[in-house]
């Protein structure tokens, strides 16, 4: 009988370090420590955010406001975020908070940011070397000192981390501070490059726009980030589905002008998975646009005022379509390619609507006047939860002028002026003055 | 493009502009003592029909390799026959054009001295300058502080859009109150700030240290940001020399210096020069108090001593 052996499969830390952070970037790893707040945070409203109408309420509840305060900064070579969402035991970061990947055991029903069990470690992973962790908790929490070039030498099996038990805190000190220092060079530079903090900036007030407006309050060194709700008109066509747990409402409109201008970085598709923004004005083949046959034609700036929202909602966020990062969509996922199925159906009207604005005459409406045809503004989620609607588009009122245009010969034209001993008369004047005098003696038109 | 001031404003009387130059000339002499041999680098700056900068940079640094820029087809004639070295090479080159074309092989100090409002071609040519600056080289830019005519009469909500659709990203950190008329020198200094930074954050072999952050306003407000690009053991000894030798350009990292414009009469001046030499109060000092001079603009004074100029009038 042959003899049976057991090949060794065991992962490499090194490696392992850099494929985990090396498909997220630098704005999505930010994020993901973010997301650990805010998960935290929505923990004791989570039985309400089932479906879209419990986001709802939850969203027009003014009992519920933010409670939690999460800050992130930037220094010279080390970034800090901190947070009062409560802290992590002792006990659930010995058992659970530094696994890679979450078991059965390890999921949390109140869970609806966190999926994978992954991003902390790849975030923290993905900035630098040295890497400390406190928390507070009722129950005690814990402190952690990571060496990450030490960590990863060590060949020791299994995995664990060093932390040390703290003390119980009273309540109101709760909370968790992560400090990355050691940065590596590409993220000194990619922080310091200028844009950066106000790509962060725009990137958590696009993505957290309900949970700021609901349970954390979120600030990029001393400044507050304002949320930025997508709102959408009224006149709308929206379509819902439910498929294998998860609920999917889709909706497109007419956006809200800024400045009197439909502006390009506010036109497109808004994804959200539980409340959390996962593309924004996405205008790519993606979302269907650019996809000759059935889909969407390419983008071009008549479609500037076209919003299109999609709301997914799981309670269990692993059946969501996003990419581990949360900054995408997993195209192959059933949910989402049914989704984008009702997105081209549901965008038609509108888009065959701002199509047909351009004709050889130009533009048939004016831009101010598209505010009228979108309606009063509603949130995504008020647009989520209000079941089937159509767009409709503006009667179109039959013209009482149209345009004559037509080529003719220059001397032609000269003749006429000068028959009339108006030399300097234009060739529209011309044109103007021949087609009254027809009117007037050939039709009888005083 | 816009057409150079050269031809309507009179250059012989902008003090703020000449403590503008003077401070940044202290800057390279900084620069030299540090180590850097700037006798032997060029100059490349816009030299317009006055050639002041030109002038000062051999003066007192000795540069004699010397590049002066004029769009202008006409200014060129004129900027061409007002030369006042013969080793200053005038071209009839946009600074979009020259950096096309040159190799930065020699090193450079550039000065790109805008006439205008700030514009996209501005930051691509930070963008382009980057890709060619060596290693101890340096790069000033100076633009119009003021709203560009574009959106003057707008609101500001509107001026902050205007700036986020024209410049992109580098509008990020802009806010509604520094697109204010009073403020807009914030939204400048914010958006070459961001240009600078963003074009200089791939270079791996050094990195781009603000030098020179300063606005002025002689008529109309004015915006100048500039630095050098150098390794870093090069940047931390500059630094302590700039720190002891022109405290007040680093007191405040990010933050635009104020050059203040002094309209003094020559007996105030010298109170000024005796209250600002004597450390606390002084019966010099006391007397500017009652003339109602405030402590802020003595405080400014004392920071612009060495480089307020003193205009004469001369009868000829």
């Amino acid at each position: 009988m042959a003899e049976r052996l057991f090949a060794n499969a065991s992962p490499e830390k090194r490696l392992f370090i850099s494929l985990l952070t090396r498909d997220i970037s630098l704005i999505a790893a930010f994020l993901d420590l973010i997301d650990n707040s805010v998960n935290a945070a929505v923990e004791s409203a989570s039985e309400r955010l089932r479906s879209a109408e419990g986001y709802q309420q939850v969203f027009d509840d003014a009992d519920v406001r933010p409670s939690i305060g999460v800050n992130l900064k930037l220094g010279q070579n080390s970034v800090e975020i901190r947070d009062t969402a409560g802290g992590i035991s002792a006990a659930m970061a010995e058992r659970h908070v530094f696994k890679f990947g979450r078991s059965d055991d390890d999921a949390d029903t109140r869970d609806r940011l966190s999926v994978y069990g992954i991003g902390l470690k790849r975030a923290i992973f993905k900035l630098g070397r040295h890497i400390r962790i406190q928390s507070e908790h009722p129950e005690g929490g814990f402190d952690l000192r990571l060496d990450v070039n030490k960590w990863a030498s060590d060949t020791k099996q299994p995995w664990t981390f060093p932390i040390t038990k703290r003390n119980p805190a009273p309540p109101e000190k709760c909370g968790t501070r992560i400090v990355v220092s050691d940065l590596y060079d590409d993220v000194l530079r990619r922080i310091g490059d200028g844009v950066f903090a106000g790509q962060l900036r725009d990137a958590i007030s696009r993505t957290y726009a309900f949970y700021m407006a609901k349970f954390a309050t979120i600030s990029l060194g001393e400044t507050v980030v304002e949320p930025v709700m997508i709102d959408i008109g009224a006149n709308r066509t929206s379509e819902s589905f439910e498929t294998t747990g998860v609920s999917c409402a889709i909706a497109a409109g007419i956006g809200e002008p800024q400045g009197g201008l439909f502006r390009d970085r506010s036109a497109g598709w808004f994804v959200f998975c539980n409340g959390r923004a996962v593309i924004s004005a996405d205008k790519t083949p993606l979302t269907g646009w650019a996809t000759p046959g059935a889909g969407l034609p390419i983008f071009q700036p008549k479609h500037r005022p076209f919003v299109g929202t999609v709301f997914f909602v799981s309670d269990d966020p692993e059946k969501l379509p996003w990419t581990t990062t949360k900054a995408g969509i997993n195209e192959d996922s059933a949910v989402w390619q049914e989704a984008k199925r009702h997105m081209v159906v549901v965008a038609r009207s509108v888009i065959s609507f701002l199509d047909g604005r351009y004709t050889d005459e130009g533009t048939e409406v004016a831009s101010a006047d598209l505010i009228d045809v979108g309606r009063e503004r509603i949130s995504v989620l008020s647009s989520a939860v209000s079941g089937k609607s159509s767009f409709s588009p503006p009667k179109v009122v039959e013209p009482r002028t149209m345009r004559i245009q037509y080529d003719a010969n220059v001397m032609d034209i000269r003749k006429i002026s000068e028959y009339l001993r108006k030399p300097s008369m234009s060739g529209s004047d011309v044109g103007r003055h021949t087609f009254f005098y027809f009117l007037r003696n050939e039709v009888g038109v005083k | 493009m816009a057409r150079s001031t050269a031809r309507w404003i009179s250059y012989d009387l902008r003090p703020a502009k000449q403590s503008e130059r003077r401070i940044l000339l202290d800057v390279l002499k900084t620069a030299a003592e540090s180590g850097l041999p700037l006798t032997t680098y060029r100059y490349v700056g816009m030299g317009a029909v006055r050639f002041y900068d030109f002038l000062l940079v051999h003066r007192y640094l000795g540069m004699d390799k010397m590049i002066s820029l004029e769009h202008d087809k006409s200014m060129f004639r004129r900027s061409e026959f007002n030369v006042p070295f013969s080793f200053i090479e005038v071209r009839n080159r946009t600074s979009t054009q020259f950096i096309e074309e040159d190799s930065f092989d020699q090193s450079t100090v550039a000065w790109f001295d805008y006439d205008g409002g700030i514009g996209p071609h501005m930051l691509r040519d930070i963008a382009a300058i980057s890709l060619k600056m060596k290693l101890g080289d340096f790069f000033f830019t100076t633009v119009y502080g003021g709203p560009p005519s574009a959106i003057h009469n707008l609101s500001d909500t509107e001026r902050l859009i205007w700036l986020q659709e024209t410049f992109g990203e580098f509008a990020g950190e802009v806010t509604l109150a520094d697109v204010e008329n009073s403020n807009f020198t914030s939204s400048i200094h914010k958006l070459l700030l961001a240009a600078i930074k963003s074009a200089f954050a791939a270079r791996t072999d050094g990195s781009f240290r603000f030098l020179l952050q300063v606005e002025y306003s002689d008529s109309v407000p004015m915006v100048t940001v500039g630095g050098a690009f150098l390794a870093d053991g090069q940047a931390a000894d500059l630094n302590r020399r700039l720190a002891r030798q022109l405290p007040f350009l680093t007191r405040r990292s990010d933050e635009l210096y104020e050059i203040a414009s002094f309209h003094l009469t020559e007996q105030e001046r010298t109170l000024f020069d005796r209250a600002v030499t004597k450390p606390g109060r002084s019966p010099a000092r006391n007397k500017l108090l009652k003339l109602g001079f405030r402590d802020v603009e003595i405080a400014a004074y004392r920071d612009l001593l060495r480089y307020v100029p003193r205009y004469v009038e001369t009868i000829v």
